[in-house]
């Protein structure tokens, strides 16, 4: 990549590190990962909004990045006890990310497709964010769809 | 080479509620209408990526960000003007989200202009995820 091409990101780099809001374009965010699921009950429908089982290890501050995993690079997963299938990435289309803090308010969210590293040149999105409740947290489906109880979401949680 | 991180982000809304070349404003968000917030990261989304937004709006096609574009604005101040959606667009920009230096923006005199209708039905949606801060 020619960096002359991006003269407004370079020109910002020292304030922007700074304030916290920008990092080094590395591979892997965080210090370590882990895989959090969802699995739905039955074929999602509009509105629906399905929550994250409790993780301390991603609560307050300690995410860095996250990326969702699409059959392009995983064709299932165990989930629980239960072996599902994982959805093509246009199966997304319908899905926000949102993570919430404790007061129940929106700290930041994230279309599903967004997440998806083939989109987006094998970047995560990073974070530096604070006061993330992971149990409040969840995906809402601004649109019903084509994922059901047979297929999993499965996510990638970078954090320190 | 350095790349926007999320400290807080959300999701808002211009809705085109005709196709006529005019500028449509974001929709409220009572969280981010205070006049309260700098934007630092922006990127935008078409149906390929989100068919619906957060208040069940359409979003528009791939092929009609080429006809729009986008004007941030604080108070009476115009900050970015008349940028090309496409512009905006993660995926096809190396994965990269569009940095600015912390605007301050009031998010309903933010607008969206069509420049040119084609692919675009009204009553629907140019979304935009906003990287920001508040004041």
């Amino acid at each position: 990549m020619n960096l002359n091409q991006v003269p407004i990101i370079s020109s910002l780099n020292s304030a922007q590190l700074r304030r916290g809001q920008c990092a080094p374009f590395t591979s892997t965010p965080g210090r370590e990962v882990k895989h959090a699921y969802l699995k739905p009950g039955a074929t999602v429908t509009n509105n629906q909004e399905i929550y994250f089982a409790p993780d301390p290890d991603f609560d307050g501050d300690r995410i860095k990045g996250i990326s969702i995993v699409t059959a392009g690079y995983l064709t299932s997963f165990t989930a629980g006890r239960e072996s599902k299938d994982i959805p093509i990435v246009d199966d997304l289309t319908g899905g926000i990310l949102q993570l919430y803090g404790t007061g129940d308010q929106v700290i930041a969210e994230f279309p599903l497709v967004d997440l998806a590293i083939e989109n987006n040149n094998g970047q995560p999105i990073r974070f530096n964010i604070e006061g993330v409740s992971w149990r409040n947290s969840r995906v809402k489906f601004t649109a019903g769809g084509t994922i059901d109880q047979t297929k999993v979401l499965l996510f990638k949680v970078f954090f320190n | 080479m350095y790349v926007p991180i999320a400290k807080r982000s959300r999701l808002v809304s211009a809705k085109l509620t005709s196709t006529d070349k005019n500028n449509y404003p974001f929709l409220n968000v009572p969280d981010l209408a205070q006049d309260n917030i700098r934007v630092y990261g922006i990127e935008v989304f078409s149906s390929d990526q989100l068919t619906t937004d957060p208040n069940g709006l359409t979003v528009v096609s791939a092929a009609a960000l080429k006809g729009l574009t986008l004007t941030l604005v604080s108070g009476t101040k115009k900050s970015i003007i008349d940028l090309p959606l496409k512009d905006l667009v993660r995926s096809e920009n190396g994965g990269f989200i569009f940095a600015l230096d912390n605007i301050p923006i009031t998010l309903t005199s933010c607008y969206v202009t069509i420049q040119n209708s084609t692919g675009i039905s009204a009553n629907q949606v140019a979304v935009f995820n906003l990287l920001y801060t508040f004041k």
